[in-house]
């Protein structure tokens, strides 16, 4: 199973980034019954550049709000406790990885999932769906595979990239070089570091290959996303044509055709609200 | 040979020197005229240096008119090349014609986070 071989691939890698404790602690609390904002709120602010990460990320991810949310405290308040959870794996996982060794612009990628964030929460704001910070973690972390590849894989990476060059599609020299998918890298990679499996499930679908014929909205929702990014070149992916997204999931998204212009407009002022959030790129 | 910088590359443009990344990683050889697609693939690798043939001067006419030297594309136009490159053999369904037609129209909306491109 290719899925296995990804494992292998993963659990292979030496020096991965570990959860930090207030990771770790924060999904503890977070699945118990009789924790409160405050409890959160005290750990989270143990760990103070996770925490200005996060903070950044809840004014990007929250366009729906006003004004800027000056206080995380205030945010875990308002937010659900799993949002919550996601926006620290999302703050972890982008301070680990914003910088990288190996060829490939860090920033351009980080902007592009970015992008697939501002236009997973577009989306699901159009469903009128609760939990939009969701959408904004899912979309952020959507790519993390290609991230695995980039940063421990170099001898790898060199033979795909020479396998395209020849003409070959990225995700079937990836297959044929690796011996899985760059999505099934990435969900091996969430599920070392146990994410919720709706996190993993989403950083572990579609890619190139098809949807199987059951699959979540949020996959859907992120799918579509992806492909809205891509098409308004925010950023740049690992593959640089824009990756065909099928009726069926466009339609589990809830998009139409002529929905596209207006949910581009919508991602493009989205990315605006995220100016502070990019900055952390370049500091 | 001048050195371009990528995001003034033309469709055309032949190479004067392989394009490397800065891991020494070949990615385009010398002597290639770009198409759309070349210059888009080369997004998000770290290249450094793009080299290129000097563009032969149009030939004069032996006519008294002035004639119009060869047009060169505007960046607009390039721009909308490489997009369409990007949707190369994607356009299966009514939804992916009509992303790549908004994104067209929106070519020029203004990105604050391009920087170098």
């Amino acid at each position: 199973m290719t899925i296995e071989r990804a494992r292998e691939l993963v659990g292979g890698i030496e020096d991965l980034p570990t959860l930090p404790e207030v990771v770790i602690e924060i999904t503890r609390m977070v699945e118990n019954p009789d924790t409160t904002a405050e409890d959160i709120y005290r750990i989270v602010s143990t760990d103070v550049s996770l925490s200005a990460t996060m903070l950044k990320l809840v004014n990007s991810a929250f366009y729906g709000m006003s004004k800027s949310v000056t206080s995380l405290e205030k945010a875990i308040r308002i937010l659900g406790f799993s949002t919550v959870r996601n926006i620290a794996l999302a703050a972890f996982v982008f301070d680990a990885f914003l910088t990288g060794k190996g060829q490939f612009d860090y920033k351009a990628f980080w902007v592009h999932s970015i992008g697939t964030g501002a236009a997973a929460e577009v989306l699901a704001r159009r469903q009128r769906l609760k939990e939009t910070g969701d959408f904004f973690c899912y979309g952020l972390l959507h790519d993390l595979g290609v991230v695995v590849l980039m940063q421990y894989l170099p001898e790898e990476l060199v033979k795909v990239r020479g396998l395209i060059a020849k003409g070959e599609r990225f995700c079937e020299a990836h297959e044929q070089v690796l011996g899985c998918t760059h999505k099934e890298l990435g969900a091996a990679l969430a599920d070392q570091w146990d994410f919720p499996p709706m996190l993993v499930s989403v950083i572990g679908s579609q890619g190139c290959a098809e949807l199987p014929r059951e699959f979540s909205r949020e996959i859907a929702i992120t799918t579509c996303a992806e492909a809205v990014a891509s098409a308004l070149e925010i950023g740049s992916s690992i593959d640089y044509r824009v990756v065909v997204v099928t009726p069926a999931v466009w339609e589990a998204a809830g998009v139409r055709p002529e929905d596209l212009g207006a949910i581009m407009d919508e991602t493009l002022a989205e990315m605006e609200h995220s100016g502070s959030f990019i900055e952390l790129l370049y500091r | 040979m001048t050195k371009v910088n990528i995001r003034d590359l033309r469709t055309g443009m032949v190479l004067a020197r392989d394009v490397e990344d800065d891991s020494g990683y070949k990615l385009l050889g010398k002597g290639t005229a770009l198409t759309a697609a070349q210059i888009a693939s080369l997004d998000g690798w770290k290249v450094i240096d793009v080299w290129v043939d000097e563009e032969k001067p149009a030939k004069e006419s032996g006519k008294g008119a002035a004639r119009e030297t060869r047009r060169e594309p505007s960046a607009l136009e390039e721009a909308r090349k490489r997009l369409r490159a990007r949707f190369e053999g994607r356009l299966t369904n009514q939804w992916m014609k009509s992303l790549l037609a908004e994104a067209e129209a929106r070519l020029s909306a203004p990105r604050f986070w391009r920087g170098g491109r």
